[in-house]
């Protein structure tokens, strides 16, 4: 099997920060090292960009194979559709509407749109990628039978950033999220944690780090929480950070912790793994999937006890050594290497079909 | 405490509230003492702790008049619009400005919290009123049901006798 002579990806946004944009530029860079031609067609751009990303409107129709990257209906998707090239469909998920409550109709209706659009997109598709198995379960369900899981490369370039040194280290034990700051990563239910916890640890602090653009009325409703509980002091709204900070940020956390609902995947579990920070994560949605037997999973919400948790585990080295040691061998299944090793076996395979 | 999210009582049905990865009998040593631990303290529970969006998603909005529907969509959109975000003052006398403006949005806001608290807990109690007068309809028109069922069986009865 080889590979075909271009490979074009398709985004609706080409922010840097974007995770699918992310994503999408780091498949760009395997294929461009495979010597294979590689852009991507972003729909928010208007001229090329950063010698990545070129404007839908650049697209030459009629190529071996575009890769397809899925998240919300938008103009892409609905591009996408007029296409003869045939389709590598790559599903990132799709928040589901009821999440988006409250947040304007336009998210609600690229939502339920994104959900009820995707089998539109069957007949035009070799084959289509989850970024989980728990996302290969929405395509399956959309009636797509040729499927196949391919987790979310993630070059470990964060790493090696030196932390940006401006960032202040808080003082006492440091918990850090990291995600947009949306209704279905259930920040108030750290916030809550964090309430309890206080009553244990005075000295403690919750480093929110993530965009805080999207859910504007979300976030006056976090925000409103703290004062009404007092925990405005303990409490950091970093929005959305160059990636020396959100280095930082990583390095000075005491424990990554997340209570979310709904995630596709969740990248920050494998860059808190990368750093080798204990991680707290719900047990929801592909969270399971992804951290396999590493981390600590919560099954119930029980702040109390939870609270109680992160003080055993901040307080017992050997214990906190054991969920970091099985972390330490859970993140090598997202070596870089072997992702790409993948990608290129399945886009060989797209291409042979 | 504040009533559970669905997805905390979908939680619920694991054995252990939490998983840490460690062999099973360490691990439910582990959830027994922090239980334990938890129960021997005196916590401060954050009541109210108001939920984001009281959302209209789950009411059985179908089978409610069109004005008593649009009310509750209405509440469940504004109930919470209070809050007034924090601005960066501009010109001259921003210096001045700035300071000021914190002041009286520290007091507006602890206001519009306190209000926001009162409207969630009425639109709460609406809601559940919604669902029990729900209830009760069904529950109504199940027993029409069974007596219409209980009155033909004795008009049969009758007819055979």
């Amino acid at each position: 099997m080889t590979l075909p002579q271009a490979l074009h990806q398709a985004v609706g946004f080409s922010q840097p920060g974007n995770a699918v944009f992310d994503h999408a530029c780091a498949l760009q860079d395997a294929l461009r090292g495979w010597g294979v031609d590689s852009w991507i067609y972003a729909g928010d751009r208007q001229t090329p960009w950063g010698g990545r990303v070129r404007p839908l409107s650049h697209y030459r129709d009629g190529g071996d194979l575009l890769l397809l990257h899925y998240a919300l209906a938008n103009e892409t998707t609905a591009w996408a559709r007029t296409l003869a090239t045939p389709l590598l469909l790559y599903y990132h998920n799709v928040t589901p509407p009821r999440y988006l409550v409250g947040l304007g109709d336009g998210l609600q209706t690229a939502s339920r749109r994104g959900r009820e659009e995707l089998p539109l997109l069957r007949r035009q598709t070799r084959l289509a990628l989850a970024v989980s198995a728990y996302n290969e379960r929405d395509l399956r369900a959309a009636g797509f039978t040729r499927t196949a899981v391919l987790p979310i490369l993630i070059p470990p370039t964060l790493l090696e950033i030196d932390p940006d040194p401006l960032i202040p280290r808080p003082e006492g034990l440091t918990l850090l999220f990291v995600g947009r700051l949306a209704p279905n990563k259930r920040v108030e239910d750290l916030l809550q944690l964090l309430y309890y916890l206080r009553q244990i640890i005075t000295d403690v602090h919750l480093n929110l780090v993530g965009s805080d653009q999207q859910a504007r009325r979300y976030v006056a409703y976090l925000h409103r929480l703290t004062v009404q509980h007092d925990l405005a002091e303990s409490v950091t709204f970093a929005g959305q950070v160059s990636r020396a900070a959100l280095a930082a940020y990583y390095r000075q956390a005491d424990f990554f912790v997340t209570l979310s609902e709904h995630e596709g995947f969740c990248v920050p579990l494998v860059e808190s793994m990368r750093f080798d920070r204990p991680v707290i994560a719900s047990a929801c949605a592909a969270i399971p999937e992804t951290l396999g037997d590493a981390g600590v999973l919560v099954h119930e919400k029980r702040y109390p006890v939870l609270a109680e948790l992160i003080t055993l585990l901040h307080g017992d080295a050997a214990l906190r050594e054991r969920v970091l040691v099985a972390q330490r061998k859970r993140v090598a299944a997202f070596a870089p290497e072997l992702i790409t090793a993948r990608f290129r076996t399945l886009v060989e395979e797209a291409t042979a079909v | 405490m504040q009533k559970q999210s669905k997805m905390d009582k979908k939680l619920e049905s694991h054995e252990e509230i939490i998983r840490i990865g460690v062999d099973a009998e360490t691990e439910r040593e582990i959830n027994e003492a922090l239980k334990k631990r938890a129960a021997g303290r005196r916590w401060r529970d954050p009541v109210p702790w108001p939920s984001f969006s009281r959302t209209t998603a789950d009411l059985p909005l179908e089978n409610l008049p069109p004005a008593l529907r649009e009310a509750l969509q209405e509440a469940a959109a504004s109930y919470d619009q209070l809050w007034l975000p924090p601005e960066k003052a501009t010109g001259r006398l921003a210096w001045l400005k700035q300071p000021l403006h914190q002041l009286s949005l520290y007091y507006v806001n602890k206001l519009g919290g306190k209000q926001t608290t009162v409207n969630d807990a009425l639109l709460r109690l609406v809601q559940e009123l919604v669902l029990l007068n729900n209830a009760q309809n069904q529950e109504l028109v199940a027993l029409q049901y069974r007596l219409e069922a209980l009155e033909r069986k004795a008009d049969g009865e009758e007819g055979t006798a």
